[in-house]
């Protein structure tokens, strides 16, 4: 037992290296600094809360990024669920197309963001786009809806770019059902039980633990999401599709303002955090499914 | 060796980052005369030449000279005018101006600068003020509601939003009449990739309204050299890149506009270029001179455009907003 201490240790060392270096000093870095007011070329200075002070009392931006970054982690962590969970189910049925249908659905998540960003702003062009020449077709030959920066449209126009996309919820699911014993599934045949009855009360409920991770990882991913922002909108018209990623990087970049970047940096964190464990105890990851 | 632009010189001057260029300046006089003593004090803080320029903008915009012919107008000489003609020209079938919001909001806002730097003694003083902080001026209002009246009527569909390449490319396939913006898009215009052939002949320069034009100096390089030893490399590079020499290099191949009278076109690219030499013709005649916004303002107000055009345009704020909205953001710059 004493040599594999040593041998954890040994092969821990690296991991707990890198994350000192590379995490823990910039998160204690973010953290003292937020409450600086620090810019580029110039000592931090000590301003206690007011950087916090100012993001809850005065700052509309922050606030309406702050809503936008909800909204979406709310989307993304149920209806973005919702679409992998059912896509999983149909795929798992094995009927001839399954593995095509896997692999296309795959696709939107092996191109960079910044491609994706590029592909849906020739998409939605208002001039030349696919989408206002397949209206044109039908009919309105002078329609031309600027789909990212009318302020009807903006909000749904970036969230259709990462919503439905979902194979990696599909593929996290397909891997949990393929470890349900066959047993369970012969049992339930043997009593009479349909295909929808079996996934309704036999399979979701078996899941509750990898849709839990998946809720934390589709939610989270909502509190880094900044690559598609700035290639479409850059969170307009107004702050209509600004989030908090976007916002920090525009108070820092374009302010020069580190410390209070820094500030909504930290609450970033602390929002993530409380998501986090909320939904650990809601879907009571790591207990038991059976 | 820094590229000072973008608020990039700010954040180094600031942060005692840089070193002044006076010392390397003194001893060597001839260096000096060859960058000019205009381009120098464009970039001098109290006393100190902060970095060295090695190109002058000098932006009016271009037409397309069949559009216009159709049409029956002229490049116009008030910006009342220029409304007529933009009337005009969307009476004769054609897109009168390739406009774009995203990015920086490149060739909108030589517009908006343009309406704001010939309105008078106030907005050319506006205009040639480095680091505006109060946007909230009769001439910066009613720059604006003239161009949210070309967004809303004369420009392409996609211009909120845009960027510069759509803008370009709107032009270039003649699918708008006007764009505004330097010489070194002249070589697009013969680039068969980018315009259709022959386009360079069709297309005409003008000054704005009011006989306008931007003119400045660019930032230029600036010396981040932490050693004796390399700043005196960075001042070796920088002093190649912004004498004669680099000038003349920068006009022949990238049509620059060189800070110095002494560096002229070749004979070779007057002949390639014609447009060239009428856009340094035009920009001598011109009267009234002035910065463009991206030179004078902020980094953050310049990223704020492409958020507050729709804004405007989409009637959620008024022009009187947007200006008390550019205050407010100018005032953030740390």
């Amino acid at each position: 037992m004493t040599n594999y201490k040593g041998y954890i240790t040994l092969f821990l060392l690296p991991t707990i290296a890198l994350f000192m270096l590379v995490y823990a000093v910039s998160i204690v870095i973010l953290f003292g600094t937020s409450f600086t007011e620090w810019s580029t070329g110039l000592k931090p200075a000590f301003v206690g809360f007011r950087n916090f002070i100012d993001m809850f009392a005065k700052d509309t931006s922050f606030k309406e990024g702050f809503w936008n970054t909800a909204i979406w982690v709310l989307l993304q962590s149920t209806l973005h669920v919702l679409i992998g969970l059912v896509f999983a189910i149909i795929l798992n049925m094995k009927e001839f197309y399954w593995k095509f249908a896997r692999t296309v659905f795959m696709f939107p998540n092996i191109i960079s963001g910044a491609a994706v960003g590029m592909l849906f702003l020739c998409m939605l062009n208002p001039n030349f786009g696919a989408v206002n020449s397949i209206v044109r077709l039908f009919g309105d030959s002078e329609y031309a809806q600027n789909w990212f920066m009318d302020y009807a449209t903006a909000f749904l126009s970036v969230t259709m770019t990462w919503l439905p996309y979902a194979a990696v919820v599909t593929i996290l699911i397909l891997a949990e059902i393929a470890a349900i014993p066959d047993s369970l599934f012969e049992s339930a045949r043997i009593d009479g039980a349909s295909e929808l009855k079996i996934n309704l009360f036999i399979v979701i409920p078996m899941l509750r633990n990898i849709i839990g991770t998946c809720v934390i990882l589709a939610g989270t991913s909502m509190l880094q999401k900044m690559d598609i922002i700035m290639m479409t909108t850059g969170g307009g018209p107004g702050n209509t599709t600004l989030n908090l990623p976007m916002y920090i990087y525009k108070t820092a970049m374009m302010d020069n303002n580190f410390g209070y970047s820094n500030a909504v940096g930290v609450f970033l964190i602390g929002f993530g955090i409380v998501f986090v464990l909320l939904v650990r105890y809601l879907f009571r990851i790591g207990s038991s499914s059976t | 060796m820094v590229m000072g632009k973008n608020g990039i010189n700010d954040i180094l001057i600031k942060g005692n980052l840089a070193t002044p260029f006076n010392d390397y300046l003194s001893q060597d006089p001839e260096w000096a005369k060859e960058i000019g003593d205009e381009a120098l004090a464009a970039n001098t803080r109290d006393g100190k030449v902060w970095s060295i320029s090695d190109q002058k903008q000098t932006v009016g915009y271009f037409y397309n000279k069949e559009m216009f012919d159709k049409a029956g107008i002229k490049p116009a000489q008030t910006w009342d005018e220029f409304m007529s003609n933009n009337e005009k020209l969307k009476a004769a079938g054609f897109v009168p101006l390739a406009l774009m919001t995203g990015e920086n909001a490149w060739t909108t806002n030589l517009i908006l600068a343009s309406i704001v730097g010939t309105s008078g003694d106030a907005g050319n003083k506006f205009m040639n003020t480095l680091h505006p902080s109060d946007f909230n001026t009769p001439e910066m209002i009613g720059a604006l509601n003239q161009v949210k009246t070309m967004l809303e009527k004369y420009t392409t569909k996609d211009a909120l939003g845009a960027g510069y390449a759509n803008a370009a490319n709107n032009f270039c396939q003649a699918k708008a009449a006007i764009i505004a913006n330097g010489p070194w898009m002249i070589g697009d215009f013969s680039d068969t990739t980018k315009c259709a052939a022959g386009f360079d002949q069709k297309v005409g320069i003008a000054a704005f309204p009011g006989n306008g034009m931007i003119s400045s100096y660019e930032v230029g390089y600036m010396n981040g050299g932490k050693t004796q030893e390399t700043r005196d490399a960075a001042e070796k590079f920088i002093r190649f890149k912004t004498g004669l020499e680099g000038q003349r290099i920068a006009l022949e191949f990238g049509n620059v506009v060189p800070v110095s009278d002494q560096v002229q076109p070749s004979e070779a690219l007057k002949q390639k270029y014609p447009l060239l030499v009428e856009s340094i013709e035009v920009g001598n005649q011109s009267q009234v001179h002035y910065g463009s916004l991206d030179s004078i303002v902020y980094p953050n107000v310049t990223d704020a455009w492409k958020l507050l055009y729709p804004e405007l345009v989409f009637g959620k704020s008024t022009a009187e907003e947007i200006a008390k909205k550019l205050t407010d953001i100018a005032a953030k710059n740390k």
